[in-house]
Parts: structure tokens; sequence; C-alpha cells
């Protein structure tokens, strides 16, 4: 509530005092979602139906690293503490762009293989091997980076071992690159919203802290403790890998290094990441990895042009138009921010430089027509612009994005577009086509702003543009943005292209400028094609300050890696989705094209799963598949024999888990089966009344006043 | 008389300034009103044509739900809000991350707590809540509880396949300024049928 004191004293003199309530930063909510394993009480998922997390024994986590490419193997330990057999469902994130290709699942001795199967088809292939008894397990993805498994007929008692594989690139932010295992089991990653280009360097998948499992704050074995095994060789010298766990690090050579946990295991209440720097060379350094799977060759790409901040300099004659979101729902902090950041910019932009702003609501504002030069005059009137903008109205950006595209520019100038926007609008398709069509040799960037940008349309709009993308909150909008101005406006290498003599298809198909320290990274796909038939190099060109650059890769540069098919498939399954989204790319063929090619390289995605099935059966038709005699209430302490002996035995077995523990209950858990739900919740309230005391407050000071002269005379 | 003359002026800028609040605030007030009348209209219009309708050029959320509270006698028209939440100054609006009750999975709706969401603090438990569709499906829900989150430091674990509505309004219910970080949450459970 407000507070408020009014005191008048022989009508001649006021004191009041407002004191006003700080407004908090508002933020959406992040909705938890239970990941782990699952036991299912009925045979069907249906609502009220209680379901139990089951308690992770262990966790081996190996990652093979060839180059920058990573193969990580995840193999987890699971029981059935209850008398019963039980049908399990089992949830994992997984870093964005990671490519699933391999389940395995252990019954005692054996090794059952899954193998990929178009989703319905998976779906029922499992759910027969679960009427027969027979044990059976599916993996299917829902969202990019969220898998889940399902595994029926697992007897009580039954240790279950869960093995996965998958595929994925190292990151490279700001010269460091990183491996990030995420902890699989009950832990929570920020929504994809956050997985952004970060100028500061951050991982883009972050594990957040603050986010806590409900189950985990409350039941007694949050303990889960995993192993990690790294075999890091990279091909390159690196610096020593840095982790905030403690290591133990074996040097094989400079680029080889194989890395354990100090302690040999960690409880699984963060992230392991490790990270390393390349011993810097003058050069540009180069990275190809090459693989032949069936009569293709497959590459990947890496090239770090190496280039200091410092020596950048200025792109020589540039135009930048920057189109400004004014629509109500910028109001407030957003719009005051993105004012002193454009004033800001102005002040310090160079004379020879191009300028123009375009404002919008539903209605556009130009500021010029075309861009003009940035001369003293030229920029008094941009400022006056800028400071004369107010906050109102709905969002239409179709037409000043068109207009900003159109714009007359002269053919030496460079064009950059960038917008900001906290993307609230409705013609998500049509924007992106546009800008996908007709972006030619501009340049499209966009700053997301606020705390709920629409990150499926920002991303979406700066790989239409070839241009990048960056979030800004509250507190970081001023040196974000500023950075991102300084450097689009000093590109290292503009105009990159990929010539090769050979027929070939890479993705991206269009490559975005490098700026700064990115590095150009590459699929390629050349159809019946050895390695050895290579003879010319394969080049890349660009403009380095408006010099020809040149990068020539050579057969004996490629090095022979695993799993290139796989990543290349899944860009190229990514880029399909951008087309479609887009509409350059009906539903149906988009939804065949991807299905053959997740069949043809064995990758779990929206439309393929991978299905595993015993060719015995486990269970009797007579017995019942899951009985409500798992008790919700379980007596606390009371532990099944058959767990206690197994829990014993592994630990015996592994000197890892003998401080379990023991498994006290199972916990009834809220089961999410699809995709994350984001609820975002927006500001629901407005100062109406505020603004009414405030209204009548100063009428009644009028009044008074008005009474008190005329009483004077 | 210069004295005289200056306190006019400072009795003139003092009126100057309460008109320009009592704007502000009538501003929301209107638009909440005038545009539930314009919506009604638009919505009749959708439900004969079975197509979205805009209410007025330049808006950039569509009516696509009503919703009915038969014991507090509300019937308001739920836009499809957008991310900013522009369109919560015109009416209720369904988050756009949540899904319509055709579609078997959580509802959730935003309403302002001082315009048209005063109502949800009067909501007991047990009350129904009545959606109805552009094809004009009705879907009934009853209210089965309440929380209070702050979406700062909260979340809620909801199961994706449960049918729940939630009406979401800002916290607490007599702050004077917008801004607050928490919410109050009316969870509500469809009626299967």
């Amino acid at each position: 509530m407000i507070t408020m004191f009014v005191e008048i004293k022989n009508m001649k003199r006021f004191y009041f005092f407002i004191l006003l309530i700080i407004l908090p930063f508002s933020s959406q909510a992040k909705i938890n979602q239970p990941y782990g394993l699952f036991f299912v009480q009925e045979n069907e998922l249906k609502e009220g139906q209680d379901i139990f997390e089951v308690p992770t024994l262990k966790t081996l986590i190996s990652v093979e690293v060839q180059g920058l490419l990573t193969t990580t193997t995840v193999k987890q330990y699971f029981i059935n503490p209850t008398n019963t057999f039980t049908e399990a469902i089992y949830l994992f994130p997984l870093p964005d762009k990671s490519a699933v290709d391999q389940l395995r699942m252990k019954i005692g001795d054996r090794y059952i293989n899954g193998i990929i199967q178009k989703k319905e088809q998976a779906e029922a292939t499992y759910e027969k091997a679960k009427k027969q008894g027979k044990k059976t397990s599916l993996i299917s993805s829902s969202r990019a980076n969220i898998f889940k498994t399902k595994l029926a007929n697992i007897a009580p008692g039954e240790m279950i071992v869960v093995e996965f594989r998958y595929q994925e690139k190292l990151m490279l932010r700001e010269g460091e690159y990183s491996l990030r295992i995420p902890t699989v089991i009950t832990h929570r990653y920020k929504t994809p919203q956050d997985n952004v280009i970060d100028v500061d360097g951050e991982p883009t998948v972050e594990y957040d802290p603050e986010i806590h499992s409900p189950i985990n704050d409350k039941n007694g074995y949050t303990i889960n403790p995993y192993t990690i095994a790294v075999d890091l060789n990279t091909g390159f010298n690196i610096t020593m890998p840095k982790s905030i766990d403690p290591l133990i690090i074996d040097q094989i050579s400079p680029s080889h290094f194989s890395i354990v946990l100090a302690n040999g295991t960690m409880p699984s209440t963060k992230d392991f990441v490790l990270s390393f720097k390349p011993i810097i060379t003058p050069d540009p350094y180069v990275q190809i990895y090459g693989e032949e799977v069936g009569n293709d060759l497959f590459l990947y790409g890496l090239i770090n042009p190496q280039v200091n901040l410092n020596d950048l300099h200025l792109a020589d004659k540039s135009a930048i138009t920057i189109v400004a979101d004014v629509s109500g729902s910028m109001s407030g902090s957003s719009l005051r921010q993105m004012k002193s950041i454009l004033i800001d910019f102005i002040n310090t932009l160079p004379e020879h430089q191009y300028i123009n702003i375009i404002a919008f609501d539903d209605k556009y504002y130009k500021l010029f027509s075309s861009p003009k030069q940035a001369t003293a005059y030229n920029k008094y009137t941009t400022l006056k612009f800028i400071k004369n903008l107010h906050d109102g109205g709905g969002t239409k950006m179709f037409a000043p994005i068109y207009e900003a595209l159109f714009e007359k520019t002269s053919l030496l100038l460079d064009h950059q577009i960038i917008l900001m926007t906290d993307g609230a609008i409705s013609s998500e398709r049509e924007t992106m086509a546009l800008v996908n069509q007709y972006i030619g040799n501009k340049r499209f960037h966009v700053v997301g702003i606020g705390s709920a940008p629409n990150s499926y349309l920002i991303k979406g709009l700066a790989r239409a543009g070839r241009g990048s993308f960056l979030y800004v909150d509250d507190f970081t909008f001023k040196d974000k943005a500023k950075e991102l101005l300084f450097k689009i406006n000093h590109p290292v290498i503009k105009n990159l292209e990929l010539q090769l003599s050979k027929q070939h298809e890479i993705l991206p198909k269009k490559f975005s400028d490098v700026i700064a320290n990115d590095p150009i990274s590459f699929f390629l796909k050349i159809p019946n094609v050895k390695k050895e038939d290579l003879h010319q190099p394969i080049v890349l060109t660009g403009l380095q300050s408006s010099q020809p650059w040149k990068f020539e890769i050579h057969q004996e540069d490629i090095q022979m890696g695993k799993n290139i098919n796989q990543l290349w498939a899944r860009e190229k399954i990514d880029d399909m989705m951008f087309n479609n989204a887009i509409g350059f790319l009906d539903t149906g063929t988009y939804k065949k094209k991807a299905t053959d090619l997740a069949l043809q390289h064995s990758l779990v995605t929206e439309f393929t799963s991978l299905v595993a099935v015993d060719n015995q059966v486990s269970r009797e038709n007579n017995q019942p598949l899951i009985s409500h005699k798992i008790a919700q209430n379980r007596p606390d302490g009371w532990v099944d024999p058959d767990v206690a002996k197994m829990t014993k035995l592994m630990g015996l077995s592994n000197g890892g888990i003998d401080n379990l523990i023991p498994i006290q209950s199972l916990q009834r858990v809220d089961l999410n089966t699809s995709p994350i739900l984001r609820a975002n919740f927006v500001q629901t309230a407005t100062s109406k009344y505020f603004y009414f005391i405030l209204a009548g407050i100063l009428f009644t000071f009028s009044l008074t006043l008005f009474r008190f002269r005329r009483r004077l005379y | 008389m210069k004295r005289k003359a200056s306190i006019l002026l400072f009795v003139f800028l003092l009126l100057a300034g309460g008109g320009y609040f009592a704007y502000e605030g009538l501003k929301i007030e209107l638009k909440a009103r005038v545009a539930q009348i314009l919506l009604q209209y638009s919505w009749h219009k959708t439900l004969t044509t079975g197509k979205n309708y805009q209410p007025w050029p330049s808006f950039d959320g569509t009516p696509i739900m009503l919703l009915e509270i038969p014991n507090h006698n509300i019937t308001q028209i739920v836009l499809k809000g957008n991310l900013s939440g522009q369109s919560l100054a015109f009416g209720p609006s369904l988050d756009e991350n949540s899904f319509l009750p055709h579609e078997q999975k959580v509802t959730i709706i935003s309403s302002h707590r001082d315009s048209h969401g005063v109502y949800i603090k009067k909501l007991q438990l047990g009350e129904e809540i009545r959606l109805q569709d552009q094809h004009k499906n009705w879907y009934s829900y009853t209210i089965d509880e309440f929380f209070i989150i702050n979406v700062n430091e909260e979340q809620i674990a909801m199961e994706n396949d449960s049918q729940h509505l939630l009406l979401v309004t800002c916290f607490p219910f007599d702050a004077l300024r917008s801004g607050s970080p928490y919410r109050y949450v009316v969870l509500a459970k469809k009626h299967l049928i």
C-alpha cells in the first residue's frame, strides 16, 4: 500500500510525502518438469493416476571427444523396488541439437538393441511386446531436446540398465570450448529461450541452480552418484581442461587428455562442465572431420579466424537501419533503455556511416525515407526523433520490416537491419518468409527485449536474415546491445561462400557474417565421393575489411571422424523444419523427408523412435503388469528385501553407492509426458487506482488552495 | 496581486496534474469496458461465421473463447493473448503457451486483478466455470484449489496432460501499483464426460 502523510498547518505550508512502492521487475515463471524414471500404476497414462519416481542407483557417463565432436554414452542403473511387474517411463533432457542414435537395454547379461522405426510403428511394436509380456523399451522425442524412454515388464526387484548414446558438437564461445553433461535425473534446465547466443560467452544451455525439483526437496534419496570419464582427443593443442569439480587429468599428449572425477563419483546436484582453450596461434585454424557413409562423404568443418576484437576495423561504409518496436507492450523501462542505447549509438557514429530509424506500433514512422549520412545535422534530427518516440498501440511488424528491406541504399553500402522488439506479434510466419526471401545482401539482426521475448520469432528472423540475435533484460540491456552494435559494425569476414567443384550440399545454406570471435562451422555432404577423390581443395572465400579473403581446405586436412552423417542429418532436419515454419516446405513433404532422413541415419526425431524388444517372454499372461498393491502409503523405513539385496550387491561391486540412503518409500510425483509447458506470467494488474488517488489528491489541493486564495482578499 | 496570480497559476497546475492522472486512470478503465462491448460483438460474429474476427483493425489479439461463471454473473470474452500481455488491457487472455479446452491439455487464462479479474478473489471452491469455444462447444470446470506463487522464484509443476483450467491474476489484490511478482492462481478441474 501507498503510505501518505498530509499535514496542513495554518493553511500556509503543506507537507506531503508520497512513498512509492518500488516496482519489482517482472519475470516469467518456469514450469517444473520432472525428469527421470517413473513407474506408472496403470497400463495407460491417465489423469489422476499415481506415478512414482524410481530410485536411481547410479549413472555412468563416458564421453569420447574426437576433435570437436562428442559421443556420449549414458548408462543408468535403476531398480524396481516393488513386488510386481512394472512399466516405467523415463524422461531426460539433452543439450540442444544432440542426436540420439542408440538405445540399449541390459537384462541380466544380455543387451537388447533398439531399432529405428516410424513413431507410430515403434509405438505399436512396443505395445505389442508389452502385451506379450516381453521386456521392451522405446525412446521417442516430442521436442528437440526432451527425450522419453518407456520400459515394460520389469520384474520385481530387478535391476534395469538403460544405455543410450548421443552425438553433439563442442560449444565454442569467445575462444573457449566447453563440454556440458546434464545430470539427467530430476534436474531442470532453463527453457530453450535461454539457449541463446550469449555475448558473455556463457554456455548456451545452463543448469539453473535456482530451479529445484519439488520432488528432490522432499525425498530422502537425493543421491544419484554419477561417474564421468572423458577421453578428450581434440587433435589440436589445448590448455589444461578445467571444471569446478575436482578432476584427475592424465595428459597423454598436448592434444589428448584422459579425465575422470577426482572423487570417483559426484552427486547429481549440478551439471558437469568441462572447458578448455585452444593454444592460440597467429594463423586462423581449421578443423575438418570427414566420414564416409555408404557412397557419400560427410564433412564437418570449423574455422576460427582468430581476430582480436581490438584489431577490428569499422566496416568501411555501412548503412544501419534500426527497426524499433514502440508498441504498448514495450512501455516503461524497455522503451527507456532502448532510447538511451540508441542515443549513445548515434552519438558515437562516425560521419561516413549511414543511418535510419523506423519506429512502429500498429503504424510505422520513418525517420528518413532512406538511410542518410550521419552528419552533425542528420544526427541532430535523429536524436530528436528518438527523444520523441513514445509507446502505444498494437504491434504490426510486417510493414516496417518490409520498408527496411526495400530501402534504397547505394550498392556500395553494406546494409544492416537491426530489429529491437519484445516479439509480441501475430504474423510470425509471414514476417520470417518476407525476410528470408528478400534479405539479399543485407543482414538482419534481432535484439529480443524483456522478460518474455518470442524466441521462435527472434531466432527465425535472425536465421532468415543471415544475422545474429541476442536476448537482453533490464540488467544487461545496455552492455549487450552496445556490444552487438559494435560487433555488427566491425565484421571480420563478410560474404562468406564455399566453393567446391563437385556436386555437394552445404548446411547452413547461407552463411552469416563472421563477427568477432565466432567460428564458422558447416556441414557438407558430397554424394558418391570418397575422401581420396577430393583432388581439388574446398575453397572458402569472403571479404575481410573489404579485401578478398580465401581459405583452402585440402584433402590432407581432413581427419576421419565418427557419426558425422548423423549430425548432418540432424542439421538438415532442422533446416527443413525452418523452411516448413516459414511456409517454403509444406508439412506433408517435410514430414516425409524428415522421416526418411531419420530412418536412414538412425535418428530419434519427432517422427521416428527407437524401439527394443526382448525375444524372451518375462511375464506370463496371468501375472498383472502393474499391481495396485504398490502402496501409496508404504511405511517409512520399510525396505524391500530384494531391493536391499540388490543395493548391497551393487554397493559391493561399485564403491560409489555404499553410502546410499536406503530406499524408503516411493514418492508421488507429477509427470509431464508432453513438452514443457512454459506459462507466461504477464503483469496482471494496472496502476488504475493509484492514478485515481493521485488525481484526487491533486484536485483536493487545488481546491483548498483556491479557497485559501479567496480568503486572502 | 502578484501573489494572487501566482497562487492561481499553482491552482491551475495542480488541476492539470490531477486531470492528467484522472485521464490515465480513466483510460485504463474505459479501455477495459469499451473493449468488452466491441469484443462481445466480434465474438458473436465469430460464433456465427466460425472464423476469427478482429474487433478493430489495430488490435493484435483475437477473441477465442467465452468465459462464464454463473455464480458471479461473469460473462467475458477471452482473447488470444500474446507474450507481452498487451491484450490484457482489453480482456482476459489465454496464455499462448497453454492450450484450448478441446486440445485436452492445460488452459491458462490471465486477467487484470483490477478490471476483468476483480471477481477472481471472490471465487469459492466447488464453483463452476464454463468455457465456450468458437465452435459453440461448452466445457465445464469445477474450482479445486487456490494457490499463490512468486513468479520470480517459484514454478508450478503441472501435468501437461491434465485438463485443468488455471485462472491467473496479480496478487496482492489491493496493491496500488502494478509490478508485483505474486500471482494468485485458481485451479479448476474439467468435467470429463
